[in-house]
């Protein structure tokens, strides 16, 4: 287990990512998780927010839309087990522009017992927001810089 | 000759009903390519799911008993509800009856009281008629089938079984094997077999990991998650399933009608051979008497 990492990002419905890395950093419900090559074995929970892993080859950066799941360090590999996992270029703005508007009108309103899911949801548009805006970044693509 | 002019509208039914049945079978085909697909690119994330659950139970056991989670706690079962997927529509050979009677024996085979939730309208249906008492009933499987369809089934799983309305939960679904292959199957939902999480054993040698946050609030999170992919994984199952019985069921019907279609014809140029032979006989007949007339008369 030299110096080196391999990611794979699967969700529910598809393999999204697979291949070596320089590094990943995802949301951890209790802070960023920065992973680079060598680390320690490391179970997390993910909270909603932005993924990003740098490939190997290339040197741009590759930007994803989590909303919430797991990640597992173990034997250099990081498995990232995301609920969905979208890239900049798959986020429909509108769609996730609604949505938080929705769960903030639900969190004005409504102080009760749906409050944690509207947070949730809030926090989920929030992070395809700020995803979606690195679009044409050439954040797929590794052309970055 | 009415005979002859029913026996050619049949033949247009029938070819018209191939027409029909070979439609559908191209567009369960094409479903059913789908549906395959998106069941197999579900089973990677399942499996590395299980894993993931697997670890964190070991890790999770080493406390005490007490603590384990509800989902993992066993306990008398008199009280059982059972998800049971089917169709909204027919014509899809025996999916719909097979994946019932396995419910329906299934239900059998406990002593405890059961109650259903359907998926599909052809579900509702046959157990209703079967006397089975209803829980909640979705409408049928989508084309493409996400968490979003899997979701409102495990919530309102857990929600009745940690509220204590039942005590085990289990999916009658039809497990896709292949295109000419289906096979009905039961999957204990809840509680979440610790069986399945091979937990007795003694946990494999786990490198020191650290947990964030610590290993028993990370399963309490992934618990729930864990027992929407199983409900998951069984809808694409089930929709794949469902696909490939209607696409099967579609192509005989096709070749069926295209059989008798055939036959049709034939008994038609029968028919018609008939008439021209006997028209013939009738000319040859009438061309005969009136020869014979000419001759007498001259």
């Amino acid at each position: 287990m030299a110096r080196e990492l391999y990611a794979e990002v699967v969700t529910a419905e598809r393999l999204v990512y697979a291949g070596p890395v320089r590094y990943v950093s995802a949301p951890g419900v209790l802070g960023r998780l920065g992973i680079l090559p060598g680390h320690a074995p490391l179970l997390a929970a993910l909270r909603p927010g932005e993924l990003r892993i740098q490939p190997l080859h290339g040197n741009g950066e590759i930007s994803l839309a989590v909303s919430g799941g797991f990640l597992e360090v173990a034997e250099g590999r990081v498995m990232v087990l995301a609920r969905s996992a979208e890239r900049p270029e798959e986020i429909d703005i509108e769609r996730a522009r609604r949505a938080r508007e929705r769960a903030l009108q639900r969190l004005r309103e409504n102080g009760g017992i749906d409050r944690a899911r509207a947070l949730a949801a809030k926090e989920r548009a929030e992070a395809r927001l700020a995803v979606a805006a690195k679009r044409g970044v050439g954040s797929s693509s590794g052309q970055q810089l | 000759m009415p005979n002859v002019r029913r026996l050619v509208r049949r033949i247009e039914t029938v070819r018209s009903l191939a027409q029909v049945t070979k439609a559908m079978e191209l567009i369960s085909a094409s479903r059913m390519r789908r549906a395959q697909d998106r069941a197999l690119a579900a089973r990677p994330y399942a499996q590395k799911l299980q894993q993931v659950l697997e670890h964190l139970a070991t890790a999770a056991s080493k406390g005490a008993d007490e603590e384990i989670h509800p989902f993992l706690r066993e306990r008398p079962v008199s009280q059982v509800a059972i998800v049971v997927v089917a169709s909204d529509r027919g014509l899809c050979g025996g999916y719909n009856a097979n994946v019932v009677r396995a419910a329906l024996g299934y239900e059998a085979s406990l002593e405890a009281r059961v109650r259903y939730v359907t998926v599909g309208r052809r579900a509702r249906e046959a157990i209703l008629g079967a006397g089975g008492q209803l829980m909640a009933d979705f409408p049928g499987l989508p084309v493409n089938v996400t968490l979003g369809d899997a979701a409102p089934i495990a919530r309102l799983l857990e929600s009745a079984y940690l509220a204590g309305e039942i005590d085990a939960a289990a999916i009658a679904y039809t497990r896709f094997v292949s295109t000419m292959a289906q096979v009905p199957a039961i999957l204990p939902i809840l509680p979440f077999g610790r069986d399945r999480l091979a937990g007795d054993k003694p946990g494999p040698a786990i490198p020191q990991f650290i947990y964030e946050p610590e290993a028993r609030l990370l399963l309490e999170y992934l618990l729930p998650h864990a027992v929407e992919i199983a409900v998951l994984s069984c809808l694409l199952e089930a929709a794949a399933s469902e696909h490939s019985a209607r696409m099967v069921a579609m192509r005989n019907a096709t070749e069926n009608a295209n059989e008798m279609g055939r036959e049709l014809v034939r008994l038609f140029n029968r028919l018609r051979q008939e008439r021209i032979t006997n028209e013939i006989l009738d000319i040859a007949g009438a061309t005969e008497a009136v020869t014979t007339l000419a001759r007498q008369a001259g």
